[in-house]
């Protein structure tokens, strides 16, 4: 049996904000070297909220959103979720393949290209993430889904809502700023995996 | 006209009344299930997440499952006067979002999802006439009092009216 329900006080959400915040700074050097640009990133959101609620965090339930999956396996399970808008997907698959942005579609080149950028930043977050925990983890390959952004987490949502009422979200925008590209990158740990972040951290 | 839109989020459910299109947006895995009575145009929409509340730990919300939700909507529009044997069902969603499964879940939640809601149903003895359920992909609905159709949206499997 579970202990009951963890709560995220306010100093826990900084520190893991500033995690985060050094993750998606690496996450976005590596990135830019991939694409040689400069790549931004804005300070990190930390979200513990109500379950039903993330479908309004992630941009609303019904947005068309291009997506890159990964489970995250190892001491504190979890997923990570990339979102791109489409016309964001469409231009950094554009920068990617060196191809002109001309249609809406995306070819197999085109998110085979958005998963391996995908890969990148996960690779780094995670990287920096376990140098700080001490807690190994380990990526899924990546799994490409094209849909609304409420139908995307709902799956992983129900997942949570077995076990908990509340979900923690670190959400890190990055920005491409020549194409105008932005992105959000979203850690969600499994409720379990909290408690051990936590305890990893010294809180 | 613009008729009233009235949104019904994840683990929630609403009860109305023509003129009025309840919507749901978004649904993966989730379930919707709108419920009928033509006579008086009362209509009623749940979203569930889950099928059973019995076996979560958390029990707060009975919006959140198709054993509680279903019995609630269906309390809910009877109390405005709504006759329970000419109560139709349509229900939609329950897709399978991605090619993983993680290990521990049971898996397809999207199928027993649809299971459960067909199973509550049944023991209410409320017919379901329409059904748009399963696949990979993600849909809105809309749901008209007035006419009691269902607009079921996709983004790349088309627009179809149950």
């Amino acid at each position: 049996m579970l202990k009951a329900e963890i709560k995220l006080n306010a100093k826990q959400q900084d520190v893991l904000k500033e995690i985060a915040n050094i993750c998606a700074g690496n996450a976005a050097t590596s990135l830019s070297q991939l694409l040689n640009k400069k790549i931004e990133m804005n300070v990190p959101r930390v979200y513990f909220l109500r379950v039903e609620k993330v479908p309004e965090v992630v941009g609303g339930a019904d947005t068309l959103v291009v997506s890159v999956i990964f489970q995250v396996f190892g001491d504190a399970p979890g997923v990570i979720l990339l979102l791109f808008p489409q016309k964001d997907a469409r231009s950094l698959a554009a920068i990617l393949t060196e191809t002109p942005v001309d249609s809406n579609i995306f070819t197999e080149m085109d998110q085979s290209a958005i998963k391996e950028a995908g890969s990148i930043l996960t690779g780094a977050y995670l990287n920096t993430f376990s140098g700080f925990t001490r807690l190994g983890l380990i990526p899924s390959t990546p799994s490409i889904v094209i849909d609304m952004a409420g139908a995307l987490v709902d799956y992983i949502l129900i997942e949570l809502a077995t076990v908990t009422e509340y979900a923690l979200l670190i959400d890190s925008e990055f920005i491409e700023a020549d194409r105008s590209v932005r992105g959000h990158f979203f850690l969600l740990p499994d409720p379990g995996s909290l408690s051990a972040i936590l305890k990893a951290i010294g809180e | 006209m613009e008729v009233h839109e009235i949104h019904v989020g994840m683990a929630d459910m609403r009860v109305a009344k023509s003129p009025a299109v309840l919507t749901s947006l978004g649904i993966g895995s989730c379930v919707a299930i709108v419920l009928y009575y033509a006579r008086l145009k009362i209509g009623g929409m749940s979203h569930i997440m889950l099928p059973d509340m019995e076996v979560v730990r958390n029990k707060s919300n009975r919006a959140k499952f198709a054993n509680t939700a279903i019995p609630d909507l269906l309390r809910e529009m009877e109390q405005m006067g709504a006759e329970k044997i000419m109560i139709k069902a349509k229900i939609m969603g329950g897709a399978h979002m991605f090619g993983f499964a993680k290990a521990r879940t049971v898996f397809n939640i999207g199928e027993r999802n649809v299971e459960k809601v067909k199973q509550v149903l049944q023991e209410l003895r409320i017919k379901i006439i329409e059904e748009d359920t399963g696949g990979c992909y993600g849909r809105s609905i809309f749901f008209d009092l007035d006419t009691g159709l269902v607009r079921v949206r996709t983004i790349a499997h088309g627009e179809k009216i149950l």
